[in-house]
């Protein structure tokens, strides 16, 4: 029984076409190792196992053609064994799994790898080797944040090009009768092949539209390390390390490492370019601004965080759950975000709006009302950590209808001033005269800000002891961030609506790659935030260039394939000279933004009229195969349909040629011969029917009626073939009969 | 659009599916280049079917089962390069099906179960019959020449062959095809069996001189030769003048006119048991085949009756060739269903039609009781010989069963000058040809 069990399972496990073509082994052999190496690259997995895996791969599939032909029914036995312990330890994994489920996955998928090289006989084998390796290099790529995994997909899918084409090359080698091979090497035909795939998929990743996601409960972040159980629930900022404890009388010096808003205090004396160097990369299915605390207390020159009501957190299960004393003001939508650190930063989380749960390698932390987190360590880079926050959906036409705030206490802490010029009072005043509730009054300063003041990085120093808000608004009329943002709060201020100055990073580049923002060390930013009753804290940016953060939320990402175009422009910009790269970048930028629009527009008609739009589109389908058969119609009918002249002069030159073979095999005609006659004649010395045949098919041609069927004309000039065939001893002959007749 | 590009296709869509859910633009990138392989496959394979200009020669005349040589021209007219451009020559595909789509299905449909169609499927793709020819590159304005051997299953009168060129460009993901009919018309003949001796009456049949001069001499309007006079040649034979000069009395001789010796009778109805190309009626034609090539020996041409319109029609070949074309398009007589005609006005007929003396081949496939009780009735040549192929040897274990009791022929002992062959299935015509069954006098 068992016997006969195993001969039947090596019966049917043995491949039916082992594959023979060494290329196309090879080149699946390459795809395999390059999506291997773009594991380890990426992270996926620790060196060793991805050289054990490279290893392992690489024996396996020299192990697999040398047993190509062979049912190797134990060594699939046990390759099978292998692989459900493999699997059921991968799901025992799962269990418990609290990180990113992508990571078991590629060790999955490498282990899946290893084991079937060693199994390889036949082509779909290798077919099955080659999605594995695509796949294995999808989830590597999603796990990269840099854009140079470009080169390593686009060496992926050149050797995938040449396995592909060395395959369907094998399939005819292999299963046609004959084979006209070329010498001619296939580069060109490859060359071709990537030059035609280049512009489509540019065209196609640019056309997908990026659809919001699904929600997932495994949510990226670094395991959990050494992380202290408590601290003192400090700000520190590792570039301003020896700042003191209070508000300094002289500025604080610029660290361009770090940004100095980052601390208790912000000094608006403080002047400086920060470098562009990437400090972070967030994925969020939506732009935000990345909030990392605010300061509530205005100092003149600059602004202080006080702390208060801060609350102290330890949870050992996943996410870290924030309740702040109020529920958020409705509405709000939420917003996943996850935070690749790149540069090391201050130990405050980074996130959207007001942040709720949060996925940090760390059992404590202390927050307070304003949303500022704090936990135990630095953001180091490659630190991974995952926020959810609630982001307000609150428009404008709600915020209008927005209530009076009574509250003594929110009053006092946020509508607090230091003792400086009435004149801001008073064209905060003259500002907002016409509008007549809180938002108007906001909206309308920010505007008069931001149209009326010049961005300037390079503004001269104010005073040590100058009012920055008079320096700005009066003096300088000129400045950034900072002075747009502490202008706008302190105008609101005096108008009594409660604002705070926010600091954080703006949203950076969304590169479409990856599909992280880029944020820079540029990117720090200030901006203001405004309380609405009941809606809560909402941001205003009244710096100049700058997106308005409350919309940035209901802002458009379906089309943000279209990016790659302003990054291809920048990366173009920096090879000319800055002149032109800045002419091709905003021609760069400029068609991305027109492409999206249009495309949105375009998504916007279909989404309305798609029952219309379904109708032409078939409208036209029906036109098109109609034309197709109308024309196809009328070529059939045509005479010049035929190849080789009129079929009456076809049928004349098949038999004129049949005249001259039967003439060199010594059967002239005669002048006074008529074609049958003739036809007659060298049958009766040939024995056969051919002649008269070609004579009556002749006749019926040349002087029939209509024009003879193309199928005759054909059967006429196979006779003719085979007459001459015959005639010169080529004949197949008759069984027995040797050659001729 | 194959099941590979469909493969391709999924997995991309999955992969979709994952970038929408963790928004990374790797994923959305992978997709489309997958996406984009497949539209360039289809494209490139579309393209590569486009403006391939195919020419087919092939004999116009074949054996049945006999290899013979298949020359295709397939040159490029298109502006840019076709490459692992195949082409499948469906002419001989067994069994023959439509091209296209209405093709497809009925070859799904009717997919036999055998093991060559299996290991031939698994080998090539492609059903019995069908060759495939393969280039690998075919640059613009270039032509190749390209020959394989063909075989021809079954006979017939094949006169359009069925092309696909299929591509799918230089990466093969996808299967574009294109069907072209070529106009190439082949008669394949009836496979043919040598036979040693055939048993026919001794006026027709005298003993085979191993030579053809004697067929070639006698009372014939064409000059042949001259010989010594013998006794009893024809004075108005004598050529004077040579007598003259050799001083002796010479005749001419004459070309003995072709005669046919016998005639064929042929009544072969559509088949019950078998498969398409084994079975009663195609066996017959086989055994009709092979007695036309015995006569062919002799230079003699068998008349042929055949049936037609519920009776029969007597053919005058004239050569071998249009003999075994006329059994190449032999079509049964109830194919429609019409009547089967009787066999008796057949051999009325051919008493009437066949030069007296002449022997009558008879070749039916009919129930063995009704050929007793027809050929009891009948009045017509001399002497007659019978070829029974029997239907039931060709149910499945039917062939054993017939070889050892061949069923109602010991009826068909009505007449002293009957000879009778019994083709079997499972048995080769040639060794059923070869003996008669021993007749027993009336």
């Amino acid at each position: 029984m068992f016997r006969k069990a195993l001969e039947y399972y090596s019966r049917i496990n043995t491949p039916a076409i082992p594959e023979e073509s060494i290329g196309f082994r090879v080149a699946v052999l390459v795809c395999v190792l390059l999506s291997v190496y773009a594991a380890i690259r990426s992270g996926g997995v620790s060196l060793g196992f991805g050289i054990a895996v490279f290893v392992g791969v690489a024996v396996g599939s020299y192990y697999s053609y040398r047993t190509r032909s062979r049912p190797n029914v134990l060594l699939k036995i046990i390759l099978t064994v292998v692989l459900l312990v493999v699997f059921a330890f991968f799901l025992a994994d799962l269990t418990g799994w609290i990180y990113d489920l992508r990571y078991p996955l590629v060790e999955l998928f490498l282990w899946l790898l290893v084991l079937h090289s060693f199994d390889l006989p036949a082509r779909r084998d290798l077919d099955f080797s080659l999605v594995s390796a695509t796949v294995l290099m999808g989830f590597a790529a999603s796990l990269s944040l840099s854009s140079d995994f470009i080169y390593l997909l686009a060496l992926f899918f050149l050797a995938g090009l040449v396995a592909l084409y060395l395959e369907r090359r094998s399939v005819l080698v292999f299963g046609s009768d004959l084979f006209a091979g070329s010498r001619r090497s296939p580069r060109r035909a490859v060359v071709i092949a990537c030059i035609a795939v280049l512009p489509l998929t540019l065209g196609l990743f640019v056309a997908l539209p990026r659809l919001p996601g699904f929600s997932t409960n495994f949510l990226p972040m670094s395991s959990h390390g050494d992380t202290p159980d408590s601290f003192e629930g400090m700000i520190r900022n590792p570039g301003y390390r020896d700042i003191p404890d209070r508000f300094p009388d002289v500025p604080m010096p610029f660290n361009p490492s770090s940004y100095y808003g980052f601390n208790k205090f912000l000094d608006l004396r403080v002047r400086g370019v920060p470098p562009e160097v990437v400090v972070m990369k967030v994925r969020s299915s939506l732009p935000a601004y990345w909030k990392n605390m605010s300061f509530d207390m205005f100092l003149g020159n600059g602004w202080e965080y006080t702390a208060r009501g801060m609350n102290e957190m330890s949870s050992q299960d996943l996410p870290l759950k924030i309740r702040y004393g109020e529920p958020p003001g409705q509405p709000t939508r939420e917003l996943v975000q996850t935070f690749h650190i790149e540069q090391q930063l201050p130990n405050t989380v980074f996130a959207a709006h007001i942040p709720y749960n949060i996925y940090f390698p760390t059992h404590f932390l202390k927050y307070d009302s304003m949303g500022t987190v704090l936990v135990p360590v630095t953001l180091d880079p490659g630190l991974i950590y995952t926020v959810v926050s609630e982001v307000s959906q609150a428009t404008p036409e709600m915020l209008r209808y927005a209530i009076e705030v009574t509250e003594p206490d929110l009053k006092e802490r946020f509508c607090q001033l230091p003792e400086m010029s009435p004149a801001i009072a008073r064209l905060a005043a003259e500002v907002t005269k016409n509008e007549t509730n809180d938002y108007d009054k906001v909206d309308a300063l920010c505007n008069y800000l931001s149209s009326t003041y010049e961005y300037d990085l390079n503004c001269p120093r104010q005073e040590n002891e100058e009012n920055t808000v008079e320096f700005f608004l009066f003096r300088e009329k000129r400045g950034y961030c900072e002075h747009f943002a502490t202008a706008l709060a302190v105008m609101a201020r005096t108008l009594g609506i409660p604002s705070r100055l926010a600091v954080g990073f703006e949203t950076g580049d969304l590169n479409p790659l990856t599909g992280h923002y880029e944020v820079t060390s540029r990117d720090a930013h200030a901006w203001a935030e405004i309380y609405f009753h009941p809606f809560g804290w909402i941001p205003f940016d009244p710096t100049p260039g700058s997106a308005d953060p409350a919309a940035l939320s209901g802002g458009e990402t379906t089309w943000s394939g279209l990016l790659l175009f302003r990054r291809m422009g920048k990366a173009l910009s920096k090879l000319f000279p800055a002149s032109w790269g800045r002419a091709i970048k905003s021609v760069a930028g400029g068609f991305a933004k027109a492409v999206s629009s249009g495309a949105s527009a375009l998504a916007r008609l279909v989404a309305d009229n798609w029952a219309w739009i379904l109708v032409v589109l078939g409208a036209l389908l029906a036109a098109g195969f109609a034309l197709i058969w109308v024309l196809k119609t009328a070529r059939l009918r045509s005479p010049l349909a035929m190849e080789g002249g009129s079929p009456r002069q076809r049928a004349v030159e098949s038999f004129e040629r049949l005249s001259r073979i039967l003439q060199k095999a010594g059967f002239p005609r005669r002048v006074s011969q008529t074609p049958l006659e003739y036809a007659v004649q060298v049958d009766g010395c040939l024995g056969t029917v051919l002649v008269v045949g070609i004579a009556m098919l002749f006749n019926h041609a040349r002087f029939g009626r209509g024009d003879p069927e193309p199928g005759e004309l054909g059967e006429m000039e196979n006779m003719v073939d085979e007459v001459e065939a015959r005639l010169s001893g080529r004949s197949r002959g008759l069984p027995g009969a040797g050659a001729g007749f | 659009m194959s099941r590979r590009s469909l493969i391709v296709i999924l997995i991309a869509l999955a992969l979709l599916l994952v970038a929408a859910a963790i928004r990374t633009g790797w994923l959305y990138l992978v997709s489309s280049v997958l996406l984009s392989l497949v539209l360039v496959s289809l494209v490139s394979g579309w393209r590569s079917t486009r403006r391939i200009e195919v020419g087919r020669r092939c004999p116009a005349e074949v054996f049945e089962g006999e290899k013979f040589r298949v020359k295709l021209t397939v040159s490029n007219s298109g502006r840019l390069a076709r490459y692992l451009v195949r082409i499948v020559d469906r002419q001989f595909e067994y069994p023959r099906v439509p091209p296209g789509i209405a093709g497809r299905l009925y070859r799904w449909r009717n997919r036999p179960s055998g093991r060559e169609y299996r290991e031939s499927l698994k080998r090539r793709g492609l059903s019995p019959g069908a060759r495939s020819v393969a280039i690998e590159t075919l640059l613009p304005g270039d032509s190749v020449d390209l020959a394989y051997d063909a075989t021809a299953r079954l006979r017939g009168v094949y006169g359009q062959a069925d092309m696909t060129v299929s591509s799918g460009g230089v990466l093969g993901l996808a299967d574009v095809r294109r069907s072209l009919r070529l106009e190439s018309p082949v008669m394949v003949f009836p496979k043919v069996y040598h036979l040693d001796s055939f048993v026919l009456s001794p006026l027709t049949s005298t003993p085979f001189p191993g030579t053809f001069e004697w067929s070639r001499k006698g009372a014939g309007q064409d000059y042949y030769g001259v010989r010594e006079y013998q006794h009893g040649d024809p004075l108005r034979h004598i050529h004077w003048m040579s007598s003259a000069r050799r001083n002796d009395l010479i005749v001419k001789e004459y070309q003995q006119e072709l005669r046919p010796l016998a005639g064929l009778l042929l009544l072969l109805t559509k088949p019950v048991y078998g498969s398409h190309d084994s079975n009663s009626m195609e066996d017959g034609l086989r055994a009709a085949a092979s007695i036309v090539w015995y006569f062919s020996r002799t230079g003699a041409v068998p008349r042929m009756l055949l049936p037609e319109g519920g009776g029969f029609t007597l053919e005058k070949p004239r050569s071998t060739s249009e003999c075994l074309a006329l059994l190449s398009s032999y079509l049964p007589p109830d194919r429609n269903g019409s009547p089967i005609p009787e066999l008796r006005p057949g051999l009325i007929q051919a008493g009437h039609g066949l030069e007296p003396g002449c022997a009558l081949v008879v070749i039916t496939n009919l129930e063995p009781n009704e050929v007793t009780r027809e050929l009891r009735k009948a009045v017509g040549p001399a002497r007659i010989t019978v070829v029974l192929v029997l239907e039931d040897s060709y149910r499945r274990g039917g062939g054993e069963r017939e070889e050892k009791n061949p069923g109602g022929l010991a009826g068909i002992s009505i007449r002293p000058t009957l000879d009778v062959f019994v083709v079997t299935g499972g048995r080769e015509i040639d060794e059923c040809l070869g003996k008669p069954l021993s007749t027993t006098a009336g």
